[in-house]
């Protein structure tokens, strides 16, 4: 059943950042800041510049193959949110229809260089995002994102939210189950039950939220993960942080077609 | 320690789940909190946990339990849920029994201690690596009690600890509990297990305590087990 594949998709997520590669041995906080030291880069290149962002492409292939994680099925986990970054971009087609290049008659208008560099760029934040969310669990980074001085509210939203979506998610799953027994043959769920299955579902999501919440307290939560211990940072991690953000950067200065153009040329 | 006074509950405003409870559980002792189905445990277990406005007062260990004292008193107690998956919501087994210490700032090195020394108490030292969920019911039910222990609380509150477990895992909780040296307050319906499993028991009706006694004395008593919609234990039929 399609729900109970989400489900083992949110799943699935917990188990890789369960692994143990050498990104997985890396401290949390580093792993953020140089997701987002990538992301901030990502941002940085102009709308044109499809050619100079190639070089990003290095980032995402590195880590994961330091991260021991399938492209493929990360293609398949970020598959709904694709179309929205298609979306972003695909306005530019017609509303920039100045010529970028002409070769031969063929006519490439500045609208759709940058709806591929946009389409690219949301395609690259969202592998580098994965690569983090992947690798560490939810717990760590709201950790070192309080580590951060990120407001306490903000980080607890986020990570309810996310502990209540799972959970949303397998009370759907088993109401599903449940109509669906008493509803042979029917596919889906009849408009006429939409009504009191939201509502039902509001309620025991309601019921089963304080429960969670009840759950997590009396573990020792209190509103953030402050004193959450997520261990020390050690040498390898400052040399990740530094080698990495270097490389990040130095792919941002050198536009690899260009220079190999500009080489022929000479 | 754990002492009530005329402690009143009500969800609502108008039905009192809670009716002027009180009672006193010393420090070791095993008590068991039985009565029928909505008789009121889980609401009296949530009251000591601070997670319902009641009226009158509770004390932990001479701590009484407000707004202010939930951090200390929520320290000292452990509670062991009825839902296993309601409490355990890390990826593995070792990851959720080192949330708490986690959060109580405790060092990798103790905290990796501790967690192999409950999973060896518990005799789940193969579960440490385990996706939770992946654990059978009775697998489950053992980690959350590992994840409680790994807190080390001198008090264990448990709610229906044997629901949906089979004999044979029903009776490895009950040899566990025995083992342990904590003041236990444990509510079930599965009167053969409290019989087992505690000292003394509190007889629930309606929000009421009917009875407080030896668990033996409670358990013959059929006249005071039928009033309260129980049945004799098998052991005493
Ligand atoms: N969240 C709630 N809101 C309103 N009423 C509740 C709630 N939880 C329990 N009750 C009511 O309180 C009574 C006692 O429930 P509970 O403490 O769960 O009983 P027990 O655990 O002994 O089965 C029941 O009548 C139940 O309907
Ligand atoms: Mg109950």
């Amino acid at each position: 059943m399609e729900i109970n594949r989400k489900l083992s998709d949110l799943r699935r997520l917990d188990e890789l950042s369960a692994g143990t590669s050498y990104i997985h041995g890396i401290h949390t906080l580093f792993i953020l800041l140089v997701t987002f030291i990538y992301i901030v880069t990502l941002m940085s290149f102009d709308k044109y510049d499809l050619t100079g962002i190639l070089m990003m492409f290095l980032y995402p292939v590195f880590m994961f193959r330091l991260a021991e994680l399938s492209f493929s099925e990360s293609l398949r986990k970020i598959r709904y949110v694709l179309p929205f970054i298609l979306f972003m971009g695909i306005l530019n087609i017609f509303f920039d229809r100045d010529p970028y290049l002409v070769i031969n008659g063929f006519r490439l208008s500045r609208g759709a260089v940058s709806f591929f560099t946009m389409t690219v760029k949301g395609f690259l934040a969202v592998e580098a995002s994965y690569v983090l969310i992947a690798t560490n669990s939810i717990y760590d980074i709201c950790a070192a994102l309080s580590m951060l001085r990120l407001p306490r509210i903000l980080i607890s939203l986020f990570l309810l939210t996310f502990r209540y979506i799972t959970v949303m998610i397998e009370e759907v799953a088993n109401m599903t189950e449940a109509y669906s027994l008493r509803a042979p043959g029917q596919k889906g769920l009849h408009i006429s039950s939409w009504g009191s299955f939201l509502g039902q579902l509001l309620l025991r999501s309601y019921d089963k939220a304080n429960e969670l919440y009840l759950g997590m307290e009396a573990r020792g939560y209190t509103g953030d993960l402050r004193n959450y211990d997520i261990g020390k940072p050690v040498l390898k991690d400052y040399v990740f942080l530094i080698v990495v953000s270097a490389l990040i950067i130095l792919c941002r200065l050198i536009n690899v077609p260009v220079t190999i153009g500009n080489l022929i040329r000479r | 320690m754990i002492r009530f006074e005329n402690v009143g509950f009500s969800y609502d405003g108008k039905r009192q789940i809670l009716k002027d409870i009180s009672f006193e559980i010393d420090d070791n002792a095993s008590v068991g909190l039985i009565g029928a189905n909505g008789a009121g445990k889980s609401t009296l277990i949530r009251s000591v946990l601070g997670f319902l406005d009641f009226s009158g007062k509770i004390t932990v260990d001479g701590t009484e339990v407000t707004k202010k004292t939930l951090p200390e008193i929520r320290k000292k107690i452990g509670y062991v849920m009825q839902n296993s998956d309601n409490q355990m919501f890390m990826p593995r087994v070792v990851d959720d029994m080192a949330f708490g210490p986690k959060n109580y700032g405790m060092d990798k090195e103790e905290t990796e201690r501790r967690i192999d020394a409950i999973l060896e108490r518990l005799s789940i030292s193969h579960l440490k690596e385990a996706y939770n969920h992946k654990l059978s019911g009775g697998e489950k039910k053992m980690a959350s009690i590992a994840t409680i222990l790994t807190m080390e609380p001198s008090i264990l509150i448990m709610d229906e600890p044997t629901s949906m477990l089979d004999p044979y895992n029903r009776r490895k909780i009950q040899d566990v509990i025995v083992s342990l040296p904590q003041t236990k307050l444990i509510a079930s319906h599965d009167l053969d297990f409290i019989c087992d499993t505690c000292e003394k028991s509190i007889l629930l009706y309606d929000g009421e305590i009917r009875g407080y006694d030896l668990t033996e004395r409670i358990m013959r008593d059929r006249d005071l087990l039928e009033g309260c919609h129980l049945e004799l234990p098998y052991r005493y039929q």
